[in-house]
């Protein structure tokens, strides 16, 4: 499986600009962070629990802005851009989280709609695309099921449509494959690849997964306490330092 | 193949929506009662100036009823004055019934009176009355109704003024009372708003879903508050009703249009006033919350 890019641009899609990040608390999450992802780039996240993956996935999808620091996305920098346009960056990136976040009282289809129906858009639009992307994740005959009574992995389906339904430039994903069988995990991550081949989707994906990470030989990028000590390193090193 | 619903983005209203709608509707009952208490006045003290509008009493304080009738034809005749009747005894009786009682003795000296309507534009009309009087060699006292109307209209102007902030004071607790719901409705919902903000929705788009949820309380609300509000003010004419000849001291509750109009009006200004706050609120809120 390739994960070359189809498109590459020189602009990168996320520079992050020593960024120093904490808490009101005075826990101190991120310290000096640089790096930077090319458009087009399919990069892997790794680290131990706790070294700061979550709080530094939530600086690049413009949930937090850093106490120090810049982050750039698409070329713009998210800690002093105004509202609205932190709302029209946030429409060109697709977040799956770690804990899913469905909504309880919306359908499995109406969650992977959101993001077509929060921007406006009609829902004969976008109503065929959603529910070819949930046959096509295995949830065709779930549609109407609440999250509560879907399975962790189906709601981890669900969060990964929604993530992936408007075609976004930024995909960033915390732990996608954790709570479905390998089988479904290989077949998420062969549609992330599609989009990062076909689209030229910027893909980050902090994971746990070592034998995932092997697979695809991607990049990735090792955080631990705060700090990235491998950048662009390949899995064997990030499955050597976790080993 | 199941087809795909659409449900409102934010979830269903819960207990403490309801115990607001209650409130809101409460709060709209008295804000409605209060207007048309309001307006009852207002039309009560145009009623009441309208009926006493030069209108003069005077006392004939020796005499019987050919005296006051006699009386009654030389003012008739006055410049200014419009009218003049004169009462006979059996209406003094009547007048001093509910102090002494009935059948009083035939030879217990009573006043008579004589109802004049003066023309409004007459000048110096107390002494010109008086002057003729004399002349013609009765005692008189004069009684200017107008002087009356007057306190009553001053009170009545306090009445309004009273209404008019008890309204003011009304529509700011809704206001209050809506932008602290909305406020614990949006940091209940906190989660929500969280993942709508990271799909994309606008600070408008979240704002509007509070928006059309508090104007669809307000409108509810505001339409059982009128309807309350209606039965309110059915109770108050019926019951003026019942008071019969006394009822023209009660305000002017009649369910007329201007009636009607005001309680279709209560919902729509609830809804209003609801979705105004609750934008101010969550656009405000918004901005503190990420």
């Amino acid at each position: 499986m390739s994960t070359e890019p189809v498109f590459s641009f020189d602009e990168p899609t996320i520079r992050v600009d020593g960024v120093n990040h904490g808490y009101m608390s005075g826990d101190h999450v991120l310290g000096d962070i640089n790096m930077e992802l090319k458009a087009g780039s399919f990069t892997f996240l790794t680290g131990p629990s706790g070294s700061g993956k979550t709080t530094l996935l939530q600086l690049l999808y413009a949930a937090q802005t850093p106490r120090n620091g810049d982050v750039y996305l698409f070329g713009v920098n998210t800690t002093n851009a105004s509202r609205k346009t932190l709302t029209r960056l946030r429409r060109r990136i697709g977040v799956v989280y770690q804990d899913f976040r469905l909504l309880d009282h919306l359908s499995a289809y109406e969650n992977a709609a959101l993001p077509l129906r929060v921007t406006g858009r009609q829902e004969r639009e976008y109503r065929d695309d959603v529910m070819e992307l949930l046959h096509w994740v295995g949830l065709g005959d779930r549609i109407q099921a609440r999250p509560t009574t879907l399975s962790g992995g189906e709601q981890q389906r669900v969060a990964i449509a929604r993530a992936l339904v408007n075609k976004p430039d930024l995909l960033i994903a915390d732990e996608p494959t954790g709570n479905v069988d390998p089988e479904m995990g290989d077949r998420l991550v062969r549609l992330i690849v599609e989009l990062n081949r076909r689209l030229s989707t910027t893909v980050l994906i902090a994971t746990h997964d070592i034998p995932l990470v092997e697979r695809l030989g991607a990049p990735v990028m090792r955080l631990e306490n705060g700090l990235i000590i491998h950048e662009n390193a390949h899995a064997e090193r990030s499955a050597e330092a976790d080993a | 193949m199941n087809e795909p619903s659409r449900a409102p983005l934010l979830p269903k209203q819960d207990a403490r929506e309801a115990a607001l709608f209650f409130v809101v509707a409460a709060l709209c009952f008295l804000a409605a009662l209060t207007a048309l208490a309001t307006r009852a006045a207002y039309g009560a003290a145009e009623s009441w100036a309208g009926q006493v509008q030069g209108e003069m009493t005077l006392r004939l304080i020796e005499g019987d009823d050919e005296d006051a009738r006699t009386l009654a034809e030389l003012l008739k005749d006055l410049p200014g004055v419009e009218s003049a009747e004169a009462e006979d005894r059996a209406y003094t009786e009547r007048l001093l019934g509910p102090w002494l009682g009935e059948d009083l003795p035939e030879d217990l000296p009573l006043s008579r009176y004589i109802a004049l309507r003066v023309s409004p534009d007459a000048e110096n009309i107390v002494e010109t009355l008086a002057d003729a009087a004399e002349g013609a060699g009765f005692q008189i006292e004069t009684e200017i109704h107008q002087a009356w109307a007057n306190d009553v209209e001053r009170s009545l102007g306090i009445l309004r003024l009273i209404g008019m902030v008890a309204l003011i004071l009304l529509i700011t607790i809704v206001v209050s009372v809506i932008a602290f719901a909305t406020h614990a409705a949006l940091l209940a919902r906190r989660d929500v708003v969280a993942v709508l903000h990271t799909c994309g929705a606008s600070d408008r788009f979240i704002s509007r879903l509070f928006e059309y949820r508090f104007f669809s309380l307000g409108l509810r609300a505001g339409g059982l508050g009128a309807l309350f509000a209606l039965f309110g003010a059915m109770l108050l004419f019926f019951g003026a009703k019942q008071s019969g000849d006394r009822s023209w001291l009660l305000p002017q509750m009649s369910p007329d249009f201007g009636t009607f109009i005001l309680l279709i009006v209560t919902p729509l200004i609830a809804a209003v006033v609801s979705m105004v706050a609750a934008r101010v609120t969550v656009t405000r809120a918004l901005g503190e919350l990420n």
